[in-house]
C-alpha cells in the first residue's frame, strides 16, 4: 500500500508534462505541414496564374500576327493582284478565329472583367474584314486607296492594336500580381517554418525547465522521506526508550535485592496501581553505604505513569547521594528538596533514616509522607508522631532528625499512603494498618511486608501503588558475627554522633526517647 | 481583588482526588493576587497530593505577595491527612470558618 502511495504522485507530475510536450511537438509539426500544404496550393495556384497570364500574353501576340498577316496579305493582294500574297492573309484567316477563342478563355480565366477588349478585337476584326478585307477580295483594290476606307482600315487595325495592347498589359499586370503572391506565400511559408522552429525551441526549453524542477521537487520528497523516516525511527526509539525506561524502573522497584546484614532484617513488597500499565511513582530502597550505613526509605511521587516514574527515579538518585554525603536524616531531606526544587519536579513526600544497631535505634526523618509505624515485642504497635513538608515545594522547609529507642527484636515500618488512603479514610486506614501490624507482632512465619499487604488487601486489588518496607532488629545476636556487628555499630553510631546537628533536634529526639522508654 | 478590603473564599467540598484534578486547579487559580485567602475545607473528607501540592503552591505564592492564608478543616479524616503531610506547621489551620475570619481580619479596611 505505501508503496503505490509513494509512487503515484512521483511518477504522475513526471508522465503528463511528457505527453503534453509530445502532444505539443506533433501538433506544431501537423500545423506546419497543414501551412505548408496550404502554401503549397497557393504557391501552386500563383504558378498556374503566372503561367495563364504568359499563355495569355502569348495569345495576344498571336491575334496580333494574324491581324498584321492579314493586313499585309490584303494589302499585297491589293497592290499585286498577285494571289500569291494572300497566303498570309489566308492562313491568318484560318488561325485568328481559333486564337481569339483561345484568348477569350485565357482572359475569361484570368479576368473575366478584360474580355471586352477580346469582344471588341473579334469585332474590329469582323469589321475590317467585313469592310477591308472582303472588299479587296472581291476584287474592288481601289477600295484601298480611297483615302477615307485607307484610314478607317487603320484606324480598325490601330483599334485592334489597342486592344491586344490593353489585353497584353492587363495579362502582363495579372502576372506581376501573381508574381508577388508567389513572393508573399514563399515569406508566409518561411515565416511558419521560422515560427514552427521557435515553437519547437520554446517548448523544449519549457520541457528541460520543468525536467529540471521535477527533478528538484523528487529530490525534495526523497530528503522529506528520509527525513519522515528519521523521525518515525527517532519516535520509535524514544517509546522503546520510555517502554524500556518505565519497565526498568519497575522491575528495578520490584526486583531490589534487600541488604543481607547481621542484626538487621528487611523486608519489602512493592504492588502497583491495578490500573495496568500505570507505573507508580512510590518507591523504597534499603541500601547499603560506604562507613557501614544502611540507608532505608519509602517516598511517593505525586501523580502517576512515567513522568512520575521519572521523577521518581531521580528523587531516590537524589537520595542516596545526599545520604552518602550527610548522615543526619533531616539534611538528607534539606539537600534533596534543593535539589527537587532545582529539577522542577512534582512534589515527593518521603521517610528516610538508619537503623542503628548498636543502640536499636531508628533515626529518622520525614517529609510530609505517613508517619512510621513501630512494632516492638510484647507492646501495641504504633504510628511514631513526626512531620514535616513535603519535597519540591518549599524554598526553606524545616526537617528534624527523630531518634527513636527501641527494644532487641522491634520493627519499623514504612509505608506509602496507599497502604492507608485505600478507604480514602486515613483514620480507619490506620486503624487496620495497626491491627495487621499486631498480627505480624505476634508472628504468622511469612515476611512481614507481605503479611502487613495481605492483611490490608485480603487480596483485593489496591486503586494506587502500594510499598512497604521494613527494617526489624534481630531478638538475639549471632555469636560468629559478634565482633563484625560490632565495629559496625561503632561506624554508625559514630557517623551518627558528627552528622547530627545542634540545637531542637537533640531536644526532640530525647523527648522522644524518653516517651519510647516510658 | 487585590486589596486590603476584601477576604477572597476558595472553597471545595467532598473527596479531592487526581480525577477532580482540573476542578482542583481551576478553584486554586482563581484568586491569584488575593492578599486574604480563606481556603474552606470544612466538607472535604479526603484530599490526595493533588490538593496538598495546590495548597503548597499557593502558599508559596501568598509568601512572595505577602498574603495572608487560613484553612478552614471540618473532618478529623482530612485533618489527619494534613497533619502527616506536614501542612499544619505552613499554615493557619482552623476548626470553622468564624475563628479563620478572625485571623484574616486584622488590619482590614473598610
Amino acid at each position: 500500500m505505501s508503496g503505490t502511495r509513494t509512487r503515484s504522485p512521483v511518477s504522475s507530475p513526471i508522465l503528463r508534462p511528457l505527453l503534453v510536450t509530445i502532444v505539443g511537438l506533433i501538433a506544431v509539426v501537423l500545423v506546419i505541414l497543414a501551412g505548408g500544404l496550404y502554401q503549397r496550393s497557393l504557391l501552386r495556384d500563383a504558378f498556374a496564374r503566372s503561367e495563364a497570364s504568359a499563355a495569355a500574353q502569348r495569345l495576344v501576340s498571336d491575334v496580333l500576327e494574324d491581324q498584321l498577316d492579314m493586313e499585309t496579305g490584303i494589302k499585297g493582294y491589293a497592290a499585286t493582284h498577285d494571289k500569291l500574297y494572300l497566303s498570309p492573309y489566308n492562313d491568318a484567316r484560318a488561325r485568328i478565329g481559333v486564337d481569339i477563342d483561345k484568348l477569350e478563355s485565357a482572359v475569361a480565366s484570368i479576368d473575366p472583367s478584360q474580355l471586352g477588349y477580346v469582344r471588341d478585337l473579334r469585332a474590329t476584326n469582323r469589321e475590317w474584314s467585313r469592310k477591308i478585307a472582303e472588299p479587296v477580295m472581291n476584287g474592288d483594290f481601289q477600295r484601298l486607296r480611297t483615302a477615307s476606307t485607307h484610314l478607317s482600315g487603320e484606324a480598325l487595325v490601330d483599334r485592334i492594336r489597342d486592344d491586344v495592347a490593353m489585353t497584353g498589359q492587363k495579362m502582363e499586370s495579372h502576372d506581376r500580381v501573381s508574381a508577388t503572391e508567389t513572393r508573399s506565400a514563399i515569406d508566409r511559408a518561411l515565416s511558419a517554418v521560422l515560427f514552427g522552429v521557435a515553437l519547437v525551441v520554446v517548448l523544449g526549453m519549457l520541457y528541460a525547465i520543468q525536467q529540471a524542477r521535477l527533478a528538484r521537487s523528487a529530490a525534495r520528497a526523497k530528503a522529506d522521506l528520509a527525513l519522515e523516516r528519521e523521525h518515525a525511527k527517532e519516535i520509535e526509539v524514544l517509546y522503546t526508550a520510555e517502554k524500556r525506561i518505565a519497565t526498568t524502573l519497575q522491575d528495578a522497584i520490584a526486583q531490589r535485592p534487600l541488604p543481607i546484614l547481621p542484626m538487621l532484617r528487611f523486608s519489602a513488597t512493592y504492588v502497583p496501581a491495578s490500573e495496568e500499565g500505570n507505573v507508580g511513582g512510590d518507591w523504597y530502597d534499603a541500601i547499603e553505604l560506604p562507613n557501614n550505613r544502611v540507608l532505608f526509605a519509602v517516598g511517593d511521587v505525586a501523580g502517576h505513569g512515567l513522568g512520575a516514574a521519572v521523577a521518581m527515579s531521580r528523587a531516590r538518585q537524589a537520595l542516596v547521594t545526599s545520604a552518602i554525603l550527610d548522615t543526619d536524616p533531616a539534611t538528607v531531606l534539606k539537600r534533596v528538596n534543593q535539589e527537587l526544587l532545582r529539577q522542577r519536579a512534582p512534589m515527593v513526600t518521603a521517610v528516610t533514616g538508619y537503623a542503628d544497631a548498636a543502640t536499636f535505634e531508628f533515626v529518622f526523618a520525614v517529609a510530609g509522607h505517613p508517619p512510621p509505624l513501630l512494632i516492638e515485642p510484647g507492646q501495641a504497635p504504633r504510628l511514631l508522631s513526626c512531620g514535616g513538608l513535603p519535597l519540591g515545594v518549599m524554598d526553606t522547609p524545616e526537617y528534624r532528625t527523630y531518634r527513636v529507642q527501641t527494644l532487641p527484636g522491634s520493627m519499623l515500618v514504612l509505608y506509602t499512603d496507599g497502604a492507608v488512603e485505600h478507604t480514602h479514610d486515613v483514620l480507619e486506614g490506620e486503624r487496620i494498618l495497626l491491627a495487621a501490624a499486631l498480627a505480624v507482632r505476634d508472628g504468622s512465619g511469612r515476611e512481614p511486608s507481605t503479611a502487613i499487604h495481605s492483611a490490608i488487601f485480603a487480596g483485593r486489588s489496591a486503586g494506587d501503588d502500594v510499598a512497604i518496607l521494613t527494617v526489624g532488629f534481630d531478638l538475639e545476636p549471632v555469636t560468629g558475627l559478634r565482633v563484625t556487628v560490632e565495629s559496625a555499630q561503632s561506624s554508625i553510631a559514630g557517623n551518627l554522633g558528627r552528622g547530627r546537628p545542634p540545637g531542637t533536634d537533640r531536644s526532640e529526639s530525647q523527648t522522644l526517647h524518653e516517651r519510647t522508654l516510658s | 481583588m487585590n486589596d486590603n478590603s476584601s477576604i477572597t473564599v476558595l472553597r471545595l467540598a467532598g473527596e479531592l482526588d487526581i480525577g477532580r484534578r482540573e476542578e482542583i486547579h481551576g478553584v486554586f487559580q482563581l484568586a491569584p493576587d488575593a492578599r486574604r485567602v480563606l481556603v474552606d475545607l470544612s466538607e472535604v473528607t479526603y484530599a490526595d497530593s493533588t490538593t496538598l501540592s495546590e495548597l503548597l503552591r499557593l502558599r508559596a505564592d501568598a509568601q512572595a505577595q505577602d498574603a495572608r492564608i487560613a484553612i478552614v478543616i471540618g473532618s478529623k479524616r482530612f485533618a489527619r491527612v494534613i497533619e502527616y503531610a506536614g501542612l499544619g506547621s505552613a499554615f493557619a489551620i482552623f476548626d470553622d470558618r468564624g475563628a479563620a475570619l478572625t485571623y484574616l481580619a486584622p488590619g482590614l479596611q473598610s
